[in-house]
């Protein structure tokens, strides 16, 4: 079991992921947006985050790069959650730093796959 | 890496469409070697061919007349949880997508989705429910290669125990075994005397917490006629009994102190004196001896002897605790299954990944008689051929609810007359335990309607209730 931090402003969607993951035996930190994320990450041993791109406060780009300043979590996996599948998205969230992402609506298959990946 | 099976293993695939052109559509999409498709285009005859031919994969639509999609989930997983569910649907909401999850749903697709990205995932299903085939398989073999001398493990810490009995077992003449309660001491004390070269004399167990202490001396040393009331003749004792072999003396915290000197007496010179006797006999005994407690501890309170421990200590094996080998729970769990099930006569294939994710979850205290225990629980409980978590004990379900010592029932007490050691209650009281815990739920806490639904008297419903620490609520 691993906790995982995840940072979504809707609460449908983050329901929707959170229930994902407990599926498969982890443990889920809420936040709504990015200043909560980051509060929460500051008290709170995390193993994976999983950040929504668009969120009021700090988005995720802002709120990896404030992460990735931490020492302990410079090599924490970081995964955007992208409202689109377009492929300049992909790139911009790949250079950013992000290790991997997910489009939304979310694919439970795919989600999966990629704790189990990134979480070995 | 394993050879390769020429033949991959069939995979089954029930589809289930109320439009028969869509229903068609489908099967011809995902037609591949190896991958057997059943198609149904009502939710009822879906469960008949569930029940018959029992699929590894269903595909099933959400909107249906007679039953929904997830109604017809929630039977499939009731009925096998290994089943993959995936269901499908034009009118995708994040919040069914929700309720599909938590009811067991292994995907949610959002229809339409294009033939060969249906294909694509499905490649990827499959291949999953190979993987996990193989997984069973291969674990099998494993455990084959995963077991020293009945002990079960495959993690670090077995291995260094393993190797450790592997070189003690030739030489020794005394060993101290240490481990928290449930842990394997006694497997550990069978394999040093079956590995010794004393393993063809006998192997004589003595439990110290369960001699009575005026008894101590004459079962250990045997007496003589007429040395105390009773002694009608000559006895021989369990040392003598085990000279030529391995005295195993376990919980060696609960021997009395005038034992231990006598004790130490009998290993340093290799002869016993019989209650009553004067004539000293030779022996030729190897001592295991074993304890959950701290001895030293003991010593500073007095209540051991130093030099005894020290003789004993000269080699010590030290057994870990489940918790610190977690690691060799998927092995132990399917021993166990294998064992209980044949015991029960039921063929239970395995558990379920959220099941074994909860078993993982737990610190196991009573260690792995404690696993034992609850997998025999479970094998009790499991009404198809796969342990779900609902089949799991209920303090495993929920931790918060969890024995402590303060909330810990009687019932788990009764059995250990240490009650410092957090021993589980035996299978047998967890079981009688859960069944009336669900009667009582059935009945909504009615005691006459419980009693009717377990077929026994109010009266013994009561006494047992009492017994277990169930508190009687009030009945509607």
């Amino acid at each position: 079991m691993k906790r995982i931090l995840v940072a979504e402003d809707r609460p449908a969607s983050l329901e929707l992921i959170r229930t994902i993951l407990e599926s498969i035996g982890h443990e889920v930190i809420e936040a709504a947006d990015g200043q909560e994320a980051l509060e929460k990450a500051a008290r709170n041993s995390i193993d994976l985050f999983v950040l929504d791109l668009q969120m009021p406060k700090l988005d995720g780009f802002e709120v990896l790069k404030q992460l990735r300043k931490q020492s302990r979590f410079q090599h924490t996996p970081v995964i955007a959650i992208t409202a689109s599948a377009m492929e300049s998205d992909r790139e911009r969230v790949i250079a950013a730093g992000f290790t991997g992402y997910i489009t939304k609506p979310v694919d439970i298959r795919f989600l999966r796959s990629e704790m189990e990946r990134l979480l070995k | 890496m394993t050879q390769k099976t020429s033949e991959l293993p069939a995979v089954s695939l029930l589809i289930v469409d109320d439009n028969p052109g869509s229903l068609e559509l489908l099967a011809t999409a995902l037609e591949q070697p190896g991958l057997h498709i059943l198609t149904a285009s009502d939710p009822e005859e879906a469960l008949d061919l569930v029940f018959q031919k029992h699929p590894h994969i269903v595909l099933t639509d959400l909107v249906m007349p007679k039953m929904s999609g997830l109604e017809l989930l929630e039977r499939i997983v009731h009925f096998d949880p290994a089943i993959e569910v995936i269901l499908m649907t034009a009118h995708y909401s994040t919040e069914s997508a929700v309720e599909a999850i938590r009811k067991g749903a292994s995907d949610y697709l959002n229809k339409p989705i294009s033939i060969p990205a249906l294909r694509e995932r499905f490649r990827a299903t499959i291949e999953d429910v190979r993987r996990r085939q193989k997984a069973l398989e291969l674990q099998d073999e494993l455990r084959g290669n995963a077991q020293f001398e009945r002990i079960i493990g495959n993690s670090p810490a077995m291995w260094e125990l393993f190797s450790r009995i592997r070189r003690i077992a030739p030489h020794f003449r005394t060993v101290l075994i240490t481990g928290p309660t449930g842990s394997g001491k006694e497997m550990v004390a069978q394999a040093l005397h079956r590995l010794s070269p004393a393993a063809s004399g006998n192997l004589v167990t003595v439990n110290c917490s369960a001699v009575v202490e005026t008894l101590f001396e004459s079962e250990l040393f045997g007496h003589m006629r007429g040395s105390f009331t009773g002694a009608t003749h000559d006895k021989m004792g369990l040392v003598e009994h085990a000279s030529g072999g391995t005295l195993f003396l376990d919980e060696i915290g609960d021997m009395p102190l005038a034992t231990q000197a006598k004790l130490l007496r009998t290993i340093q010179y290799q002869e016993v004196l019989r209650v009553g006797s004067l004539q000293p006999r030779k022996v030729n005994v190897r001592v295991v001896a074993a304890t959950h407690r701290d001895l030293r501890a003991m010593i500073r309170e007095g209540k051991f002897r130093e030099d005894l421990y020290y003789r004993l200590a000269m080699v010590e094996l030290s057994v870990p605790a489940l918790a610190e080998r977690k690691e060799d729970l998927p092995l132990l769990t399917r021993h166990f299954i294998e064992k209980f099930s044949q015991q029960f006569d039921k063929h239970i294939r395995g558990i379920t990944p959220r099941a074994a994710i909860t078993l993982g979850r737990y610190d196991w205290p009573g260690n792995v008689r404690e696993l034992e225990n609850a997998i025999g629980h479970a094998c009790m409980m499991c009404l198809s051929d796969t342990i779900d978590v609902g089949d799991l004990p209920e303090y495993l379900r929920n931790p918060e609810n969890a024995p402590t010592e303060i909330t810990r029932p009687v019932a788990d007490r009764v059995m250990v007359p240490d009650s410092q050691s957090s021993v589980p209650a035996s299978l047998l009281e967890n079981t009688e335990r859960q069944l009336i815990v669900e009667a009582l739920a059935k009945a909504s806490g009615n005691q006459s309607e419980a009693a009717r639904i377990l077929r026994i008297g109010r009266d013994a419903l009561r006494y047992k209730m009492k017994k277990y620490g169930l508190i009687a609520s009030r009945s509607n």
